[in-house]
Parts: C-alpha cells; structure tokens; sequence
C-alpha cells in the first residue's frame, strides 16, 4: 500500500501536487495556529474560515482570483466581529456565531447561483487530488508571506499573545498585530479550501498547535512542533485518502485528531497520565 | 521635577452609562510613591486604566507638558494578577525580558544587554533561582516579584502598580516594597492601587482616596484622617480597617 502511494508520487503529477500544497497548508497552519490558540482566538478562526465562502462565489461570478473576494469577507468578518463586540453588551463567542454563521448561509445560496467551475462539495470538504500548479503558487507565497511575518514581529507576537494589556500601556500597536493575524489567517484559510475545505480548515489551525503546546514550555519549540505536526498529519492524511479513495480533509484532520490524542494522554509533563499520577502524589 | 507630574482634570468613566468615574481633577506628583485607596468598587482600578489610555474616558491626563503617547515607553504597567494568562508557555526569565521590548523598538532582537537587564532586574527581587521555571510553576508572591523585575527591566520613568499586594507571602511584600522604595530614591515615580488600610502611611507618600469621585488627595499625612476614612468606609469602620494607626 505505501509503495502503491510511492508509485503513485513517482507517476502522477496531481499526487505530487497534492503533497506539496498539503505540506505547505500543514506547515503554515502550524506556525499560525500556534500565536491563534495562545491568543484564545480558536473560534475566531473558526469564523473567518467559514466567512470566506461568500467571497469565494462572488469571485468566481466576476472571474476573479477567489483569494480577492475570500480575503475582503474575511477581513471583513473580524472587522464586523470586532465592532459589534465592542459597540453592544454582547459577548464576543456570540457575537461570533452571529457574524460567521450569517456569512456562511450568505456564502452557500451565492455558491449555488454561482455553480460552474467549482461545486459546493469540494470547498466545503476540500479535494486536494484536483490541485493546479496556480494553487500551489499560491499556498507558496501565502506560506512565506506568514513565515517572514512571523519572524520579523516574533518579539511583538510574543508580548501582545501574553500580555496585550501591558503592551498596549507601553505603547505598543496592539491592534495592528491583531489585525495583521486576522489577515494572514484568512490567507491561510483560502489556501486550505483546497486541502482540507472550509469546514475544516480551523482543525489545522488549532489541531497541531494544541498537541505542540501539551508537549512542550517554550514558544519557539511550540511552532516548529506545530508546523511539523500539521505536516506529518497532511502527509499521513493524504496516504489515507489515496490509498482508500476517502475526501482528503477528513483524513488529514483525523490524523492531526490522532496525534492530538496521543499527546494528550502521553504527553511528559501535560499529559493525562502523569498529571493524574502527580495529583493522586 | 514638578513639571513631571501627571494632571488629570475633569476626567469622567462611564461604563455602559452607569457613572465610575466623576469629576476627578488631580495632580499625581513625580518622584513620589502615591497610593489610590477606596472600598470595592470606587474606580481605583479605573482610574489607573484611564490614566494609560486602556479605557475610554471623557477628560484630560497629561504628563508634564507631554501627553500620554509621547513617554508610553517610561511607563511600566503591572495588571491585577488574575488577568494574566499563567498558562503561557514562557519562563521567568523570558518573562522578564519582555520588559524590555518596548524600549527596543519594532523588529529588533534582545541582545547581551537587554538579557543583562533582565538578569540584574531578577536579582533585585531575588528570583534569580527560578529563571528556567515556568510561570505556572510560581506562587502568587514569587509572581508578582517576576512582573515588579519585568517593570523593572523596562528601564521606565512611572511604575503603575495594580493591587500589587494581594494575595502574596510576607516576604515577597516586604522585597517589593523594599524596591520600591528604593527605585523611589532614585528619582522614579509610582501609583499603586491598594485596598488595605493598615500598611498605608508605611507604603505612601501621596495619596488619592477614591470612591468614584475624588474624597482627598495630598501627602499621606495630610488626607490619611479620620474624617476623610470616615466619608469613604463611615466612621465606625475607620479603627478596625486602619489597625489603629491614624492621625486626628
């Protein structure tokens, strides 16, 4: 069966398409993800990977690049969830089912009027075996866009995830960053509709980040475990769904699951195991 | 230095228009270690936050001839303990060291001597063990020593201290304070939110007391009264609050 997938990797350009977008999408998820769950923004991401689905139909109506309209509704998302958080009494976890789940209603009747190169199926569940070199460009560029961003203001990452409130005393742009976070994970949610689909997309996100974070203390080693992760689940995910013809974003996102719950009950010092053997001590 | 003080006039908070705030016109003098008492609910914690810009509010705070954009960098703010996320995976020193970033500037990296602040800072509250221990590893007193080294390490002007005494051991109180004191003597100036009376004319030289307007504010030895404790907590309340130490 691997050396079915091996073979398969060797002869067909679609496979190897799919493996490095996948790998790419698993990397870039993991290093954002990281600064989005340390900032409690999971469901933030959640809400903007199901708002791009709007501007996904009306792009493909006016025969744009879906990463155009995808990006406008995702910002526009975290601009609207931010100001109705801010300009009513409401809380910010309800003030986000409103928003996203409006979006993604608006997003499913345009997809059906819209219906002609893509299908509904497909960007809900993702279909990484139908990749196109442009694609893969794309995911290219989103990814080294996000790692420059992410290296250059790692400093700034750090002090606003930890602490926004002294920051932002001292005078540091905290809203910038947030905005700019807000940004490049709508980014990486148009390029994950691909791999994993919109529905899903948040799972990559928060997935591998999570099990990083029960396996070690330290920020740095948190993304670099992060990304390694969500590429190791891509890879596994993407065997799975070859080799059992199965849609590609469940396999992956049950891989990155697998892990999840491997670090979860094993992990050395915030696994399940030793903390109950600590706290019965 | 009395160009250096902070002047907060007319200054108002209304939170979803219930009033927290009410016309408070103040000057907080430099140099000087200045408390904001008053009971649950009298807006010290919100005045602290309006005075750095954390929350909206109607009115003027300036700093010297300067507004609070212009020396944002000088001032190091500590919050109320229980709104820090303690399961960040960061370690004592790492925190510490963030103090420094403000003052480094967008992009560039804490060098040998950002590190050697953040080293001196954990020695002076005598953290200095526990610089490879999680955050989450600490008691309440040893963390709030990190965040006094972290403000410390900042290199600031003002220190903004919120409730910095709650909830911690004798000896962590007694080091901080010690510090304090000393950073005092050195010319740095602190507002401290704190609610307990007994340690008052120990701790301050200035003082606001607060209960959602302005009831006093001067030197420790002017305001700490009876009387002025009697208008905020009622005059039956002022012996048992205060331990006894109090002037007529």
């Amino acid at each position: 069966m691997i050396n079915n997938f091996v073979d398969g990797l060797m002869n067909y350009q679609f496979l190897q398409n799919a493996l490095i977008t996948s790998l790419l999408v698993g990397f870039v998820s993991g290093i954002l993800g990281a600064f989005i769950i340390l900032r409690g923004m999971s469901l933030m991401g959640d809400a903007i990977s199901h708002s791009v689905l709007p501007g996904v139909a009306v792009s493909y109506m006016f025969g744009l690049n879906y990463v155009f309209g995808a990006s406008f509704f995702g910002i526009l998302t975290a601009i609207l969830i931010g100001y109705i958080t801010e300009k009513s009494t409401l809380k910010n976890d309800t003030v986000i089912g409103i928003v996203f789940s409006s979006f993604f209603a608006l997003g499913i009747i345009l997809i059906s009027f819209a219906e002609s190169a893509t299908n509904l199926y497909h960007i809900l569940f993702g279909n990484v075996l139908a990749v196109r070199d442009s694609d893969i460009v794309l995911t290219a560029i989103v990814t080294v866009i996000s790692l420059i961003f992410i290296l250059i203001f790692f400093k700034e990452l750090k002090l606003t995830s930890f602490d926004p409130v002294m920051a932002k005393a001292a005078g540091l742009p905290v809203k910038f960053f947030h905005y700019a976070l807000m940004f490049l994970l709508t980014l990486v949610a148009v390029v994950s509709l691909q791999t994993v689909g919109t529905i899903l997309v948040i799972s990559m996100l928060v997935t591998p980040a999570a099990t990083a974070y029960l396996l070690t203390d330290n920020l740095k080693i948190m993304i670099v475990l992060s990304a390694l992760i969500g590429m190791l689940s891509s890879i596994i995910g993407l065997f799975f769904s070859y080799s059992y013809n199965l849609a590609s974003g469940a396999t992956i996102v049950l891989t990155a699951a697998v892990f999840f719950l491997l670090a979860f009950l094993f992990a050395p010092k915030k696994g399940l195991i030793v903390r109950n053997r600590l706290s019965r001590n | 230095m009395k160009d250096a003080m902070i002047q907060i006039n007319n200054l108002n908070v209304y939170y979803s228009n219930k009033i927290a705030l009410q016309d408070v016109n103040i000057s907080i003098p430099s140099g000087k270690i200045t408390g904001i008492i008053g009971p649950n609910g009298a807006g010290k914690s919100t005045l602290m936050k309006s005075m750095l810009g954390l929350i909206d509010y109607q009115g003027t705070v300036s700093f010297g001839r300067n507004k609070l954009e212009q020396v944002q960098k000088d001032i190091a703010y500590v919050e109320q303990r229980q709104d820090l996320d303690l399961t960040f995976p960061i370690n004592v020193f790492d925190t510490v060291l963030l103090g420094t970033y403000p003052k480094l500037g967008l992009v560039k990296r804490p060098g040998k001597k950002e590190k050697q602040l953040a080293k001196e800072a954990l020695e002076t509250v005598d953290m200095q063990e526990y610089s490879d221990h999680q955050i989450s590893e600490l008691s309440g007193g040893q963390l709030q020593r990190v965040f006094i080294a972290r403000a410390i390490a900042q290199q600031p002007e003002w220190f903004f201290l919120d409730e910095p005494f709650v909830g911690i051991d004798v000896v962590s109180e007694e080091v901080i304070i010690d510090v304090l004191k000393k950073l005092r003597d050195q010319g740095k100036s602190m507002v401290i939110v704190h609610h307990d009376l007994s340690k008052v004319t120990k701790y301050f030289d200035h003082l606001v007391m607060l209960n959602e307007e302005v009831i006093a504010d001067g030197p420790v030895d002017q305001v700490f009264t009876k009387q002025y404790l009697g208008n905020i907590y009622g005059t039956g309340f002022v012996e048992a609050l205060t331990g006894g130490v109090i002037s007529d």
